[in-house]
């Protein structure tokens, strides 16, 4: 199993300013094989939230974190309850350092600030667990992996196999992205509600499959375009962090043409070998 | 699509509010709590400059996405704002954030976490205060904003157009304002025709109504005449409009009667919104 991610703000925004967040562990280099389990956690942070790039990193840390060490978090329930605590008592305490850090800084918050911060700081999540499968058969050599998947709001998770799409999660078509996505809010303490909006799937991998994990923008391009083959062969040109500048290239050749909506991009490409 | 250009840094769209601040927005609104019309103009001016602020402060600054003007139309015709930007039309949003004429503290409740209510402190700063003096120059009002769409439909032709908001009592002394309503919303960028949005306050009684979609039920002819000059929402503002409980068709207009219009600021798209999980 061979993982990669590629991070890219819209157009006309720095890279500091892009509020899509990946963790990915291990923290391996792309061409590293992976035995061992792996999890990922993808946020989108709301635009018209403020410190939404800082929550999307607290939190799909967080989620990566949380994933590897429990990876009963992804069935739901009372575990995925406690995750969500857990991340959102996070917060407070960065907050409190980031505001000393500005007032020692010269620059205090303004008034338009604390009204923002009091409303709290806004991001999908998407929580990804890969494990090599131990149920898979003793009479098949081909090895197998199990993954289960989390997500609140509208970041999405694609299976390939064979480079063709079998499954994507949680959204299914393109009519369903919006701008009032569910969110995970930095000061949400109703923990009950977020495991309750939040779904969970699960399926298996082969040698020759993929997992594709993407923020809105992407997603919708793809479960759009009218030759999916195509474009999934066009998004698999980026394969490590190399193509970090031939990715944003390429996202702009689409944004010109207005097949992609000028957001942030975040990318996770895990792929499955062995054949 | 008309109305779906992306509002950014780049792309900024313009917001222009004329205030009535003639001698007869002295008298008191209908209602239960009798306040002068001059208040609740100011007041619901102040608050939209805020709501506009919030929405798009960031941890840099508030962002450009708008270019605010403030015209108040009375004895005078001009920029109303107060302090700083005293004399000014269109202003970038972070300099409007940045430079209220003064901030003051006002105690409001908010939920306690336990089901109650606690009174706090909160910032609520002020970019004009309440005037009434002098005739309504609607038209005159009017024919400003419209010199000032003119001049950004041509600076910025693809952009998302510019938006009027008037708010008055309606009552115009330099003749009927629906051609030089009209005017403004002649003009266009590609992604669609300048619009047009009246808040009327009237001690006229009847029941506050926003956003309505039929002149049916307006208490007399400047309501009508008001509901008539404004805009129909464009769709992607009439499905908020509904997601926010409100009932809505196509022939909803941007007109508010008597009622609240702050909420037209969450009308405007600039990105994900962040909401609370309900």
């Amino acid at each position: 199993m061979y993982v990669t991610h590629l991070v890219a703000p819209k157009h006309g925004s720095t890279e500091a300013e892009c509020e899509d967040a990946v963790a990915v562990l291990p923290g391996r280099p792309h061409d590293y094989m992976l035995r061992e389990p792996l999890t990922a956690g993808v946020c989108d942070g709301a635009t018209e939230s403020a410190l939404a790039k800082d929550w999307a990193r607290l939190l799909s840390r967080a989620a990566a974190e949380y994933a590897m060490e429990l990876p009963d978090v992804l069935a739901g329930g009372t575990a995925f309850e406690e995750f969500a605590s857990s991340a959102v008592a996070q917060w407070e305490p960065w907050l409190v350092q980031y505001t000393q850090a500005r007032h020692a800084e010269g620059r205090p918050l303004k008034w338009y600030e604390h009204t923002k911060l009091a409303e709290g700081a806004y991001a999908t999540l998407l929580t990804v667990r890969v494990d090599p499968d131990s149920d898979s058969r003793a009479d098949t050599t081909e090895p197998a992996w199990r993954w289960r998947a989390a997500a609140l709001g509208d970041s999405c998770l694609f299976h390939l196999h064979d480079n063709r799409l079998v499954q994507a999660f949680p959204v299914a078509a393109v009519e369903e992205f919006g701008t009032t996505p569910d969110l995970f809010g930095s000061r949400n303490h109703d923990v009950a509600l977020l495991a309750r909006r939040t779904r969970f799937t699960e399926g298996r991998c082969r040698p020759g499959d993929r997992l594709l994990l993407m923020t809105d923008a992407l997603a919708a391009w793809l479960l759009s375009a009218p030759d999916q083959d195509d474009a999934v062969s066009q998004l698999l040109e980026f394969a490590g962090p190399d193509d970090l500048d031939g990715f944003t290239n390429w996202l702009n050749g689409l944004r010109d043409c207005r097949q992609l909506r000028n957001d942030d991009v975040a990318l996770v490409r895990i792929d499955f070998e062995g054949r | 699509m008309p109305y779906t250009a992306e509002i950014s840094r780049s792309n900024p769209t313009s917001i222009i509010f004329l205030v009535d601040q003639s001698t007869s927005m002295s008298d008191p609104i209908g209602g239960e709590v009798p306040q002068q019309k001059a208040d609740v103009v100011a007041d619901a001016i102040n608050r939209l400059l805020t709501e506009l602020s919030v929405k798009c402060a960031k941890e840099e600054g508030v962002r450009d996405y708008f270019h605010v003007a403030v015209v108040g139309y009375g004895a005078t015709v001009g920029s109303a704002f107060a302090g700083s930007l005293a004399g000014r039309d269109l202003v970038p949003l972070s300099e409007v954030a940045d430079n209220p004429a003064r901030v003051d503290e006002r105690s409001k409740k908010v939920p306690d976490g336990a089901g109650g209510l606690v009174e706090t402190v909160v910032n609520f700063p002020l970019w004009m205060d309440p005037i009434a003096h002098g005739g309504t120059p609607m038209n005159r009002a009017l024919q400003y904003a419209e010199s000032l769409v003119a001049g950004w439909t041509e600076r910025y032709p693809a952009g998302f157009p510019p938006i009027v908001i008037n708010l008055t009592d309606g009552e115009s002394t330099d003749g009927d304002p629906t051609a030089a309503a009209e005017a403004i919303t002649s003009h266009a960028t590609a992604d669609g025709a300048a619009l047009l949005f009246n808040l009327h306050v009237s001690a006229a009684g009847g029941t506050p109504t926003a956003f309505p979609d039929s002149a049916d039920g307006l208490p007399d002819s400047y309501a009508r005449t008001l509901f008539a000059m404004s805009s129909p929402l464009p769709s992607h503002m009439r499905s908020y409009a509904a997601s926010q409980g409100q009932r809505v068709s196509e022939a909803t207009r941007g007109f508010v009667y008597n009622a609240d219009i702050t909420t037209v600021v969450q009308f405007l798209d600039i990105g994900t919104r962040a909401t609370e999980l309900r």
